[in-house]
C-alpha cells in the first residue's frame, strides 16, 4: 500500500527529537488544558499561536504540538468528567453518566483506566482511517472547483450551526455575526474599505487570534468569576488507576466499535464528538446492555463514548486537512494557525507538503502512544491540578491572553479588541448564542467569499454555476436535508411533548 | 394557560432585546454595504454580497428570536455583578496602562486584582501575580525575543519632558 509507505517517510519527520518532544509536550499540555474548566483547547491553541510565529517553528512540528494539545484535550476532559461529574465539552457528557456512577461507588480507578484505553483504541483506530481515506478523498477533491467549495462551505456552516447551542436561529445569528466580522477590512479584490470606520488598524482586517480569545477565553474569565461557586469536591481515586484483564476483554469490543462509529460521525463536519458519542453510547446499549447496568456505572458506558468521541476528534482532521474546511471551533482555530503558517489545507497539501501530512499522522500514533503511557501513572498529578485553586488559575489565563494578544502585532489597540471582544463573548453566552459558528465564520468567511466570487467571475456572473456540477447539486441537497432533519425532529419532539 | 403572556413577557425579555438587537446591526449592516460598490465587470459578486448575506441572515434570525423567545438567562445579581464590573475595569485598564508602566507591573497588577476578585488570599495572590508577569517577561523578551513595553515611566528622562 502506497499509503503505508509515505506514513514511514512520516514517522521518519514524527521521530526527529524536537517532533517528538512536541508530540510529547502537546498531548501533556492537551491534558492539563482539558482537564481544567476554564481553559480548554481552544484556548491553549489560540494563545500558543503567536508563541510559535515568535519562535519561528516550523509549520510542521507546530502542527504536531497543535493537534496534540487538540486530541490530548479530549483526554484531560474525561478525567475531570469522571472525577468531577464537571464535562468541560459537550463530548464527554455521555462519559459522565458511567463514568460518575462508578467514581461514587469508589471506582473511579478502573473508569480513569477504561477511559485511556479507550482513548487509545478509538484515537489510533481513527488514525488508521486517517491514514487510509485522507489520500483518497483529497484526489477525489482535486476536482472541487470554486462553486463545489463553495456549497461545501455553506454545508460546513449549515451543518456546525444545527449542532451548536439549544437554538438553530442563535446558531445562525452567530454564523452572521462570523461573516460580518470576516469581511472588516479592506476587501481583497477591490480594496474597498469595509466597517473600518476609518480606523487604518482595522484596514488588514480582524485578527482571529485576537477575536478568538477574547471570545472564549476572555469571556470564560468573567463566566468563571460570576459564577464562582464554591470549589467542586474532588473525589479522591481509591485503588490503583488500573482494570483488570476481565474488565478489559468485557469492553474491549465495545471500543473497537465505538471508535468506528466515532470516526465515521467525525468526518462529518459539525456533527464531532458528542453526536458521536451519543450514538456509539446509544448502538451499544441496544446492542450489548442485556443486563441493563448502562447508566447505573458500567465499564462499557465510559469505554464506548470515549472511543468514539476521540475517534471523531482524530476523523474531524480528514475535513481539515484534505478540504479545508472545518467542522468545530477547535478545528477552524487549527485552520488558523495553519494559515498563518503558509499551510494552506486543501487537497494539495498531501501531495505538496508530504512532510506535514505524513509527519502529522504518525506523530498522532505516538501521540496517542503518549497519552496511555503516561496519563496512568501520573493521574495522581492531574488530580493534584485539578484542586489548584481557581484564584491561581484564571487570572493567570487572562495574564497569557494579554500577552499573547500582544505578541501578534505589538499592538494596545489589538488588547482593547481583545477585551471588548471578551465582553461580546460573554453576553453572547449568556443569551445562549454559541460561539463556534462564529469563529467557523471568521476563519472560512473569506474562503467562502473568494470561492463564490472566483466561480461567478468564470461564468461571467451567471449564478447557476453554482449547480452547475451534479457534484454541487448533491452538496447542496445535502445541506438541505441537515437542515431540515433537525427541524423535523425539533417538530416531533414538540408535538410528543404538547400532550404530556 | 390564563396567565401565560404575562409570565411569559416577563422571562423572555433577554430575547426580545437580543432580536432587536440583531435586526437593528442586520439592517445598521445592510444599510453601510450600500457603500461599497466597485464597477468591476470582472467580478460581478463584488464586495457587498458577504455582508448582505449577514445583514439578511441577522435579520432574518432577529425577527425569529423576537417572535419565538426562549427563557431568559440567570443574569448575575449585585454581589457579583460588582465583581463583574470591578474585573471589566481591571481587563481596560490594562491596555491603558501597559505603555505607561510597562509590561510586568501592568500584567502583574492587573492578574493581583483579577486573584483578589477570584477571592485568593492577597498576599499569596500579589506573589503569584507578580513571579507569573516575570516569568512571562522571561519567556518573551529574552527566550522568544517579543519585546514588551518597558513603559514609558521608567524609559522618560528624569525632568525631560
Amino acid at each position: 500500500m502506497e499509503s503505508f509507505l509515505h506514513l514511514i517517510d512520516g514517522f521518519a519527520v514524527a521521530l526527529r527529537p524536537l517532533n517528538v518532544g512536541f508530540a510529547l509536550g502537546g498531548v501533556l499540555v492537551g491534558t492539563v488544558v482539558g482537564l481544567l474548566p476554564g481553559i480548554g483547547p481552544i484556548n491553549a491553541i489560540a494563545i500558543l499561536i503567536p508563541l510559535i510565529f515568535a519562535a519561528g517553528i516550523p509549520p510542521e512540528s507546530a502542527l504536531i504540538l497543535l493537534a496534540g494539545i487538540y486530541y490530548g484535550s479530549q483526554y484531560g476532559n474525561s478525567i475531570s468528567t469522571i472525577l468531577l461529574n464537571v464535562p468541560g465539552t459537550t463530548s464527554s457528557v455521555v462519559t459522565a453518566i458511567d463514568g460518575y456512577a462508578l467514581t461514587q461507588q469508589g471506582r473511579a480507578g478502573p473508569a480513569l483506566a477504561t477511559a485511556a484505553v479507550a482513548s487509545f483504541v478509538g484515537g489510533t483506530l481513527a488514525i488508521f482511517g486517517l491514514v487510509l481515506f485522507a489520500p483518497i478523498l483529497s484526489s477525489w477533491a482535486l476536482r472541487f472547483g470554486p462553486a463545489e467549495y463553495f456549497a461545501l462551505m455553506v454545508f460546513a456552516f449549515a451543518a456546525l450551526s444545527s449542532f451548536a447551542g439549544s437554538s438553530l436561529a442563535k446558531a445562525f445569528a452567530a454564523t452572521g455575526l462570523g461573516l460580518l466580522l470576516a469581511s472588516v477590512g479592506l476587501d481583497p479584490n477591490s480594496a474597498v474599505p469595509r466597517f473600518t470606520f476609518g480606523e487604518l488598524r482595522l484596514f488588514d482586517g480582524l485578527d482571529f487570534v485576537v477575536v478568538t480569545i477574547g471570545l472564549f477565553a476572555v469571556s470564560e474569565v468573567l463566566l468563571l468569576l460570576e459564577g464562582s461557586r464554591a470549589g467542586e469536591q474532588v473525589h479522591r481515586v481509591v485503588g490503583r488507576v488500573l482494570m483488570t484483564a476481565k474488565e478489559l476483554a468485557s469492553s474491549t469490543w465495545g471500543m473497537m466499535r465505538g471508535g468506528l462509529v466515532g470516526f465515521v460521525v467525525g468526518v462529518l463536519p459539525g456533527a464531532g464528538g458528542t453526536i458521536a458519542a451519543f450514538v456509539a453510547y446509544g448502538l451499544e446499549q441496544r446492542v450489548t446492555d442485556r443486563e441493563g447496568t448502562f447508566g447505573k456505572g458500567d465499564l462499557r458506558g465510559v469505554a464506548v463514548p470515549e472511543a468514539a468521541s476521540n475517534a471523531a476528534a482524530t476523523g474531524a482532521m480528514i475535513p481539515l486537512l484534505t478540504l479545508g474546511i472545518p467542522g468545530s471551533a477547535t478545528t477552524a482555530v487549527l485552520l488558523g494557525a495553519l494559515m498563518g503558517l503558509n499551510v494552506t489545507p486543501g487537497p494539495l497539501l498531501i501531495e505538496r507538503s508530504p512532510e506535514i501530512f505524513w509527519g502529522l499522522a504518525a506523530s498522532m500514533y505516538l501521540g496517542n502512544l503518549f497519552l496511555l503511557l503516561l496519563n496512568l501513572p501520573l493521574v495522581g498529578v492531574f488530580i493534584r491540578i485539578l484542586t489548584l485553586p481557581k484564584w491561581f488559575l484564571i487570572p493567570g489565563v487572562a495574564g497569557m491572553s494579554f500577552v499573547a494578544v500582544y505578541a501578534v502585532n505589538s499592538s494596545v489597540f489589538d488588547l482593547f479588541l481583545m477585551v471588548g471582544f471578551g465582553l461580546l463573548g460573554y453576553g453572547l453566552r449568556k443569551v445562549g448564542v454559541p460561539l463556534a459558528p462564529v469563529i467557523l465564520g471568521l476563519v472560512l468567511g473569506p474562503l467562502m467569499e473568494r470561492n463564490l466570487r472566483r466561480a461567478l467571475a468564470l461564468s461571467d456572473g451567471d449564478w447557476a454555476v453554482l449547480v452547475a456540477s451534479p457534484l454541487s447539486i448533491s452538496i447542496w441537497l445535502v445541506t438541505a436535508l441537515g437542515l431540515l432533519v433537525p427541524a423535523v425532529l425539533w417538530f416531533r419532539r414538540r408535538r410528543r411533548r404538547v400532550p404530556s | 394557560m390564563t396567565d401565560g403572556g404575562a409570565r411569559m413577557d416577563r422571562r423572555t425579555r433577554t430575547d426580545r432585546v437580543l432580536g432587536v438587537a440583531l435586526l437593528l446591526l442586520g439592517a445598521v449592516v445592510a444599510w453601510e454595504s450600500r457603500k461599497f460598490v466597485v464597477g468591476f465587470p470582472a467580478d460581478p459578486v463584488g464586495p457587498r454580497a458577504l455582508p448582505l448575506f449577514a445583514a439578511a441572515l441577522l435579520a432574518v434570525v432577529g425577527l425569529r428570536v423576537l417572535f419565538r423567545p426562549e427563557r431568559d438567562p440567570r443574569w448575575p445579581d449585585g454581589a457579583s455583578r460588582i465583581r463583574l464590573g470591578l474585573a471589566t475595569g481591571a481587563l481596560f485598564a490594562y491596555p491603558v496602562l501597559l505603555p505607561v508602566i510597562g509590561f510586568i507591573v501592568t500584567t502583574g497588577t492587573v492578574v493581583l486584582c483579577l486573584s483578589v476578585l477570584f477571592g485568593g488570599p492577597v498576599l499569596r495572590s500579589s506573589l503569584a501575580a507578580f513571579l507569573f508577569a516575570g516569568g512571562l517577561h522571561l519567556l518573551f523578551v529574552h527566550a522568544l525575543g517579543v519585546p514588551l513595553p518597558v513603559g514609558t515611566v521608567f524609559t522618560a528622562p528624569l525632568g525631560g519632558g
